[in-house]
């Protein structure tokens, strides 16, 4: 037994993988942290869990399938015209129907927030011909009901998104079936179409899910406050750690079992979709008036959560630019840009060591641990900075003195704990696509590891590392829940200059920040595409 | 230059594998010899390959190349120091290399007028003068096979092996790589080790042949062993038709049907059959005889010039 670990220790236990085994260890600290925090409930855990935490469950128990609802109607329906259907405009759809994507939930809720005032006349009118109670009633119908719709139509592209690359790989043989056999064109949707795309469906959902529960821009704005609010609350507002602690704890334990029950369900559906070698689905013309309902389903979404938010913004921009762009604003930009940059090339080099090692040896504990340490990303970004903070916390007590909280080092720290899965998997693919055998061909020939990872497999797969660093710069620099609790004083990002001016009421003067954003993560989305187009062509 | 490449009881079980890929295998191929391993896919010879290469680990038993043990329970040399050319199914020619550049890459550390001549050389060697400067997708199929070649040679290797390099070949050039990957190693006194799923490689290119199935070796010996005198059933019909021939209680042979004459005439020692089918294949004519004593037992494929079915005929064997 002992020889038999001895000699894996030799053979799988190099440079390569022993960092990757402790790196992920060190990311997989604050998840960890989380879930232990559970057991430990603070001072004022009794109150809260006797008042406030079950407004904060109800609400994001709330949110959360009305946002689902909403985001499938307005994600599949035009998912399955671009898939199924021509009609004018239809390859613009295709892509366009993404770009919702570039608006974090915050620059949505800031657009959309002078919505409620427009409603108050409305409220008005109710309480003077039903009373106070309905009126309540109706404000809240109209709070929540916009809160959903904003979210729904900026995250409803995930659902977009899987379900249009899971209707174009569906068998043409499969639906033609269907239509021999007397089905017409909605009948075959609901009867073949939905049922085969469901693992697709339930994964673009989950992502929607967990957006959701991260969200805290918006909740804010909109006095809807769910669990992410919950934590920044009994953190900051009652200044019970143990308590936000055990808070994050829940919310991550929920999120783990939504992760288990996605993953199991798409383990299964595995068997029943065999896509490799099918001949696209052909798509039948449509007639002009149902070309025009086609152009009205697809136009819907696309305005509500691209087109009115960027006008919108640009309206308000070009009345405040002057005022906003200032030399500080500069600065700001500056550091923000400096710092997501920074940190996405940093994470693009872990995902190069661990998807390396993962090559070097075929170790299953390395896959394992590998694949542990991203799954931060499933964390909301209060969870994982309510971890970072009680782990860093920890070691500071530790040698007596503050080093690490509240540093960039933390923040850094939690952006790699957050966002490591966003170019790990692109990394490891295309490691995978591109190198092959090449590395192995290259030990052979007689070179080290380290020198084959530097003539071969970065040479080959460098616009893969650019393409990797993208996504992940402009996931951080739209970040803003986690960067909130970690920035150290007087750092602001583009996200908290923005989250800040909009707290303030300066609506207009925090569209220059937001457009920023948006327009990167357009970049952002820009490369993604290119990244898919390139795995499935 | 090349050494003796020995196996001794090496085993291995990939962790989500239910069936060891290399079951207890002990094999030894000489100094300058070329073994060729045949088996169907899957049956586990390419892990043996890689398990000499370095690029696996083996569970159990070891491997020598020469007098030096390069994976044992206690030891595990890395494939970049083993001193083994591998040639990959695919090729694996670093595509962002040109040809010489390939080639070069395992003479690290020999001076740069060495690298060239031995560069010039390998691409005389392989029937690819003139090429230095291309890139790999500039050269075809089979041009890319023996650069692989040349590249996995250049180094000159104590070992070469080589995986199913043929496989992503056309028929008619696979034939004639196969001789010119033959000569090749020949010249340069390779020992080689050469996995193929195709028994006519097997034959064309072995001095030795081993038979691998399920991780385990069925059979060795030379071509004509091999062919003329199979172990069992799954060897005799890996290698084509063969008739299950069992003589006096005797143990059971297969006989390849060019060993059976089928005669008109009765002799003594002669079978006695009948005709039962005849068909026309071309290349020869096939007739399906039936033994008339039980014991002999099955229906035989032979060769024939002239018989009609419901004939009484002879075989001799």
């Amino acid at each position: 037994m002992i020889a038999a670990v001895q000699k894996h220790f030799r053979r799988e236990v190099d440079l390569w993988s022993a960092s990757t085994f402790v790196l992920a260890l060190l990311i997989l600290t604050p998840l960890i942290v989380v879930v232990v925090g559970l057991s430990d409930a603070g001072p004022k855990w009794d109150h809260i869990a006797s008042t406030v935490l079950w407004k904060y469950v109800w609400n994001t128990v709330l949110v959360v399938p009305l946002v689902g609802v909403l985001a499938i109607l307005m994600a599949v329906p035009p998912a399955w015209l671009v898939s199924a259907f021509e009609f004018p405009g239809r390859r613009i759809f295709e892509w366009a129907l993404v770009l919702p994507l570039a608006i974090p939930t915050y620059v949505a809720a800031f657009v959309y927030y002078p919505g409620l005032e427009a409603a108050i006349p409305f409220i008005v009118s109710v309480r003077q011909n039903f009373g106070f109670d309905a009126s309540q009633v109706a404000e809240k119908i109209v709070r929540y009901g916009l809160l959903s719709i904003l979210l729904a139509s900026v995250l409803y592209p995930y659902l977009f998104i899987s379900a249009r690359s899971s209707f174009s790989q569906q068998r043409r043989g499969v639906i033609e079936a269907a239509q021999t056999l007397g089905r017409g064109p909605i009948s075959v949707f609901f009867s073949v179409a939905l049922p085969l795309a469901r693992p697709a469906l339930v994964a673009g959902l989950s992502l929607i899910v967990m957006e959701v529960v991260n969200d805290y821009g918006a909740v804010h704005f909109f006095g809807v406050p769910t669990l992410t609010e919950g934590i920044f609350r009994t953190w900051f507002g009652l200044g019970d750690r143990s308590s936000a602690l055990r808070i994050a704890g829940l919310v991550m334990l929920a999120v783990l079992c939504l992760l288990w029950a996605e993953q199991r369900q798409r383990g299964r559906a595995r068997f029943s979709e065999h896509s490799v070698n099918s001949t696209p689905l052909a798509r039948r013309k449509l007639g002009t008036s149902k070309a025009v309902l086609a152009i009205v389903v697809c136009v819907v979404p696309l305005g509500i959560g691209f087109l009115y938010p960027v006008f919108r913004l640009l309206g308000w921009a070009s009345q405040t630019f002057g005022k906003v762009l200032q030399a500080d604003f500069w600065q700001q930009l500056g550091n923000s840009l400096l710092l997501s940059l920074g940190t996405a090339a940093g994470l693009t080099a872990i995902a190069v060591i661990f998807a390396f090692a993962t090559r070097l040896h075929h170790a299953g504990w390395l896959r394992v641990t590998s694949r542990m340490a991203t799954l931060g990303y499933a964390a909301p970004g209060a969870v994982v900075a309510v971890g970072v903070m009680v782990a860093l916390g920890g070691v500071d007590r530790s040698l007596g003195q503050q080093v690490l909280s509240g540093t960039y080092f933390a923040i850094i720290f939690a952006y790699t704990v957050r966002f490591l899965a966003v170019p790990f998997h692109p990394v490891r693919a295309g490691m995978n696509r591109v190198c092959g055998s090449l590395d192995e061909a290259s030990r052979v020939l007689g070179q080290s590891p380290l020198l084959t990872l530097w003539k071969i497999n970065l040479p080959l797969m460098w616009t893969t590392l650019l393409a990797a660093t993208m996504l992940v710069f402009v996931d951080i620099l739209k970040e803003l829940p986690l960067t909130m609790i970690l920035r150290p004083a007087n750092f602001e990002t583009l996200a908290t200059t923005a989250f800040g001016l909009a707290s303030e009421g300066r609506f207009r003067e925090c569209s220059v920040p937001s457009l920023i954003i948006i327009l990167a993560g357009a970049l952002g989305l820009m490369v993604l595409n290119r990244l898919t187009k390139r795995k499935t062509g | 230059m090349s050494s003796t490449l020995e196996y001794s009881h090496v085993s291995k079980t990939y962790p989500n594998g239910e069936l060891p890929a290399v079951k207890d295998v002990s094999l030894r191929v000489k100094k300058g010899q070329i073994l060729t391993l045949v088996g169907e896919s899957g049956s586990g010879k390419t892990t043996l390959l890689r398990i000499a290469a370095g690029l696996e680990t083996p569970d159990s038993g070891e491997v020598r190349i020469g007098d030096e043990t390069v994976a044992s329970e206690s030891l595990w040399v890395p494939p970049e120091k083993r001193g083994v050319g591998l040639v990959f199914q695919d090729g694996a020619l670093f595509p962002h290399l040109t040809v010489s550049q390939n080639i070069c890459y395992g003479l690290k550390g020999r001076d740069k007028e060495k690298q060239l001549k031995t560069v010039d050389f390998m691409l005389a060697m392989v029937g690819l003068s003139g090429f230095n400067q291309r890139f790999p997708h500039e050269l075809s199929g089979g041009e890319r096979q023996r650069l692989a070649v040349a590249r996995a040679l250049a180094p000159q290797p104590k070992v070469v092996l080589l995986d199913e390099p043929f496989s992503n070949l056309d028929p008619s050039l696979r034939r004639s790589m196969r001789d010119e990957i033959r000569r090749i190693l020949n010249k340069v006194g390779a020992t080689a080790i050469l996995v193929t799923h195709d028994t006519d490689d097997a034959l064309a290119i072995g001095d030795r042949i081993a038979i691998f199935r399920k991780g385990e070796i069925e059979q060795i010996g030379t071509p004509a062993e091999i062919y003329g005198k199979p172990k069992n059933a799954y060897c005799a019909e890996l290698f084509g038709p063969a008739n299950h021939v069992v003589l006096n209680g005797g143990k059971p042979k297969w006989i390849r049907p060019e060993n059976m004459t089928l005669l008109t005439q009765q002799e003594r020692g002669l079978i006695e059959v009948t005709v039962e089918e005849v068909r026309d294949a071309g290349r020869h004519c096939e007739a399906i005889v039936r033994p008339l004593k039980k014991s002999t037992s099955d229906r035989w494929t032979v060769y024939c010039g002239k018989a009609k079915i419901g004939d009484r005929a002879w075989i001799k064997l």
